[in-house]
């Protein structure tokens, strides 16, 4: 039985304080995440970050823990979390790194409203991180 | 001595004659003054007679020697007469004897004699020796005349030539006598020295026109003529001295007249002009020239503007008048520091002079207008085509410490006499013309027309309403409601601007749209806008009122400057306003003017700070995908014009249908704005559209209604 869930955070000027920053997340994700059998993507634009994880739920619960201390990000807010579902993300995936106006733009307009998110917001982005996931995924497994 | 005081009361001296004298003396006196008609004479002559002997005692004088001295026959004769003599004079009439007695010659010498009431006159002495048979010196008789008048004159004449002669060497002028031929007599010494001339022999008896080059030849020749025939010439010349110095001279040259009233020599004084020329020069420079550019001033521009227009008057020729404004001016001296703008006006003034004719007279007019004047125009649109043509080439950017500046401007032009009848109506049409261009967004050129004098009146009144709303913070926020079409819940406002009018209460910025072309009023009604919504929106935070996010329109001009957003953000964190609760509409004409670079740069700095950004009036106009590609754009607002236009079908309605799926396809929102219907709310809901606003959701209102709404 799998969770899952959605959240949103605003980037620190830590997150990009040095251009491996981001990938030193990713190596430490990738580690920590494969451990606890968390599955997921993550998007990181120049002021936010999107990540879905899916995984046991304590398992989420630690992970949620450590990522809302972790002072490279703040105003960590969960848009969406589903019980009982199917893993969509083999493994986890770095789904997208960079200034995409277009990709940050499906993050950007789920931070806006001081009122509950919009679904269809919310709908696109999983869909756009499960397509670029899915891009990547390919491509790694080409290697 | 002449005979004034009359015989009267004196002896006659004839008859004293040899009084007391030995007889023999006597005879010989007798002898020599024989006749009564010879005594006749002498008691008429102007002359004092005297007989003395070989040892210069006296022996007798005639009467005039005692009216005039009053002295007595004993005190006069044998050596009295001495004692008439002036002290000072004694030495000289005693030597003048001595040397007459031992060559027993005759002398003369000139004396002061003390009159009867103590003063002195001059006479002259005169002495003929009388020698005896044996050629001895027997006896002195002579004369003594009045020559006072003549030795005052001489004395006068002495006085006067040695005070010319110091007076000459004491000027500072360089002055020359020069023969009717104009050759060169006599050179004071300061003139030698002021014309580095070591030796007066060098130059004495040549032409004085010779010495000058150039023009100066030509004018001394006339200088010279002129006075020749008894007139006074005068002529300002350059000419380096014998050593080569730099000189300027004020040259008068005077005839001096002879006897006769006939030319006989000329004066001519030369004064040294040069360091009188060379600080009227650059004080004349200094009250002419513009000291950032080495343009003309106002003043010289208003002088030359006058004089011109009258050559056109009296000519009948036509008289062109351009007047600049430079666009980016006050953005560049704010955003990059006055030496850029200064930078800027000296690169703009250095094009105009490159580019413009010889002919043309070229101003800075202060700040950043500068003007040009065209003279015998010989087409009137030929004022337009170099005004275009000019136009085109200064609007190359300038760089300024590897940045370029925008350098474009704006032309106004206005033509004498068609325009104006006046060189003061041709500078205010040409003003007016170049304000009409400004309105227009500037970057252009424009000839005055009658009909933009109304319009122009409008502007003006428009701006002073500005001005005074801004002054009396009369500046106010206006909110109208956005709602989401799916739920109809309001999901924020836009802030309208409204000013309020002592008299007519609340007034659209319709009212002062003038205002929003100019850069300063309108960043300045921007910044108090901005001031009173931060205000709104902190308070509503505190108070707990769920408004959503309120838009603030930034109009193009306000991007002129590079720092809208620190200075957007500045004033929210004062007021203690969330950013995030900001939305910026942004119209698409903000993205092509040539300030795109601060645009952007604000945008991006905005966004990132969480402010929403909406691209305003989107589909009118000049729409480019690429700015919703290229800029951090999170909402498209679509224009109430399409909006209006729904319920007809048709294009409109396409497009309303096609941006609002581009949108969404751009992870965009969309809001329309202008619905008053409620087919066109249904339509855009349909579609898909998120939010909307206009009169069928409310209209705007006061700060106080966003809470009431809210409940």
């Amino acid at each position: 039985v799998l969770n899952k869930l959605l959240y949103i955070s605003r980037a620190t000027p830590l997150a990009h304080a040095g251009a491996s920053e981001i990938d030193r997340i990713l190596s430490a994700a990738r580690i920590r995440n494969e451990s606890l059998q968390v599955t997921g993507a993550l998007i990181s634009t120049q002021d936010n970050f999107a990540q879905i994880l899916e995984g046991p739920q304590d398992a989420l619960d630690q992970l949620m823990e450590s990522i809302e201390r972790d002072p490279r990000h703040t105003e960590v807010r969960t848009l969406l979390r589903q019980d009982n579902v199917l893993r969509t993300f083999e493994g986890w995936h770095m789904a997208y790194e960079g200034s995409s106006l277009f990709i940050a733009r499906h993050i950007r307009v789920l931070t806006a409203c001081f009122q509950a998110p919009n679904e269809i917001h919310v709908t696109r982005l999983m869909d756009l991180m499960a397509s670029l996931a899915g891009r990547q995924s390919n491509a790694v497994g080409s290697d | 001595l002449r005979a004034t005081a009359g015989t009267a009361s004196v002896p006659n001296w004839l008859p004293t004659f040899g009084g007391g004298a030995a007889a023999a003396t006597s005879a010989r006196a007798g002898r020599l003054l024989a006749s009564d008609d010879l005594r006749a004479a002498a008691d008429f002559s102007e002359y004092v007679y005297w007989v003395a002997d070989a040892s210069g005692a006296g022996i007798d004088l005639s009467h005039q020697w005692y009216d005039i001295t009053g002295r007595g026959v004993e005190e006069s004769l044998r050596g009295g007469w001495r004692s008439a003599v002036h002290p000072d004079d004694h030495r000289l009439v005693l030597s003048r004897w001595r040397v007459a007695s031992r060559n027993k010659s005759n002398f003369a010498c000139e004396l002061r004699l003390r009159r009867q009431d103590g003063s002195y006159r001059w006479v002259q002495l005169r002495a003929k020796a009388k020698l005896d048979e044996h050629r001895q010196l027997s006896r002195w008789f002579g004369t003594l005349a009045d020559i006072e008048d003549r030795k005052v004159a001489d004395l006068a004449l002495r006085t006067s030539e040695a005070l010319s002669r110091s007076m000459l060497e004491a000027s500072a002028d360089c002055i020359k006598l020069l023969t009717l031929e104009g050759l060169i007599e006599f050179m004071n010494d300061p003139g030698l020295r002021a014309m580095e001339i070591d030796d007066f022999k060098t130059i004495v008896g040549k032409p004085w026109c010779s010495l000058w080059p150039g023009d100066g030849k030509t004018e001394a020749v006339e200088a010279v003529r002129k006075a020749s025939s008894g007139e006074t010439a005068r002529f300002n010349a350059f000419r380096p001295t014998a050593h080569g110095s730099y000189r300027w001279w004020d040259v008068v040259v005077t005839p001096i007249l002879g006897g006769r009233g006939a030319v006989k020599q000329l004066l001519a004084i030369s004064r040294d002009t040069t360091i009188h020329r060379r600080t009227s020069e650059s004080l004349r420079l200094a009250s002419e020239q513009d000291a950032l550019t080495g343009l003309a001033n106002r003043g010289a521009f208003q002088t030359h503007l006058d004089a011109a227009a009258l050559r056109a008057m009296q000519n009948g020729t036509k008289l062109g008048l351009l007047v600049f404004d430079l666009d980016h001016f006050k953005s560049v001296n704010d955003s990059l520091g006055h030496p850029a703008g200064d930078h800027l006006l000296r690169t703009f003034g250095e094009r105009l002079t490159d580019l413009s004719r010889a002919s043309d007279f070229i101003a800075r007019l202060g700040g950043d207008e500068f003007a040009v004047i065209v003279e015998d125009l010989e087409q009137e649109d030929d004022l337009l085509h170099a005004a275009t043509s000019l136009l085109a080439r200064v609007r190359a950017p300038i760089f300024y410490e590897g940045r370029a500046i925008p350098s474009g401007a704006s032309i106004g032009g206005a033509i004498f006499p068609r325009d104006a009848a006046n060189a003061n109506d041709l500078l205010k049409n040409a003003d007016i013309a170049l304000y009409a261009i400004k309105a227009d967004g500037g970057d252009g050129v424009v000839m005055f027309h009658q009909h933009m004098r109304q319009s122009a009146q409008l502007k003006l009144s428009q701006l002073s309403l500005a001005r005074s709303a801004l002054s009396e913070n009369r500046i106010v926020p206006y909110y109208q409601p956005k709602v989401r079409l799916d739920s109809g819940d309001i999901y924020g406002f836009e802030a309208l601007l409204r000013w309020h009018h002592p008299g007519s209460g609340i007034q659209s910025p319709d009212t002062i749209l003038e205002a929003f072309r100019d850069y300063q009023l309108s960043t300045a009604i921007g910044e108090q806008m901005q001031t009173a919504v931060a205000a709104d929106v902190a308070k509503w935070c505190n108070a707990g009122v769920e408004f959503g996010t309120i838009s603030i329109n930034a109009s193009p001009s306000e991007f002129l400057r590079d720092d809208y957003a620190e200075r957007l953000l500045a004033r929210l964190a004062e007021a203690g306003a969330d950013p995030r609760r900001i939305e910026i509409e942004v119209t698409e004409q903000a993205f092509l003017n040539r300030a795109s670079e601060y645009v952007s740069r604000a945008i991006g700095t905005l966004s990132s700070a969480g402010v929403r950004i909406s691209l305003d009036d989107f589909g009118t106009g000049y729409s480019s995908l690429s700015h919703i590609r290229d800029f951090p754009v999170d909402l498209l607002k679509i224009d109430r014009s399409f909006v209006g236009e729904i319920e007809r079908g048709g294009e409109s309605a396409a497009i309303v249908t096609a941006v609002i799926g581009l949108a969404h396809n751009l992870a965009l929102e969309v809001v329309a704005e202008g619905v008053e219907t409620v087919a066109q709310r249904n339509f855009l809901s349909r579609e898909g559209c998120d939010f909307a606003q206009g009169y069928l959701f409310g209209h705007a209102g006061p700060a106080e209604m966003v809470p009431e709404l809210l409940k």
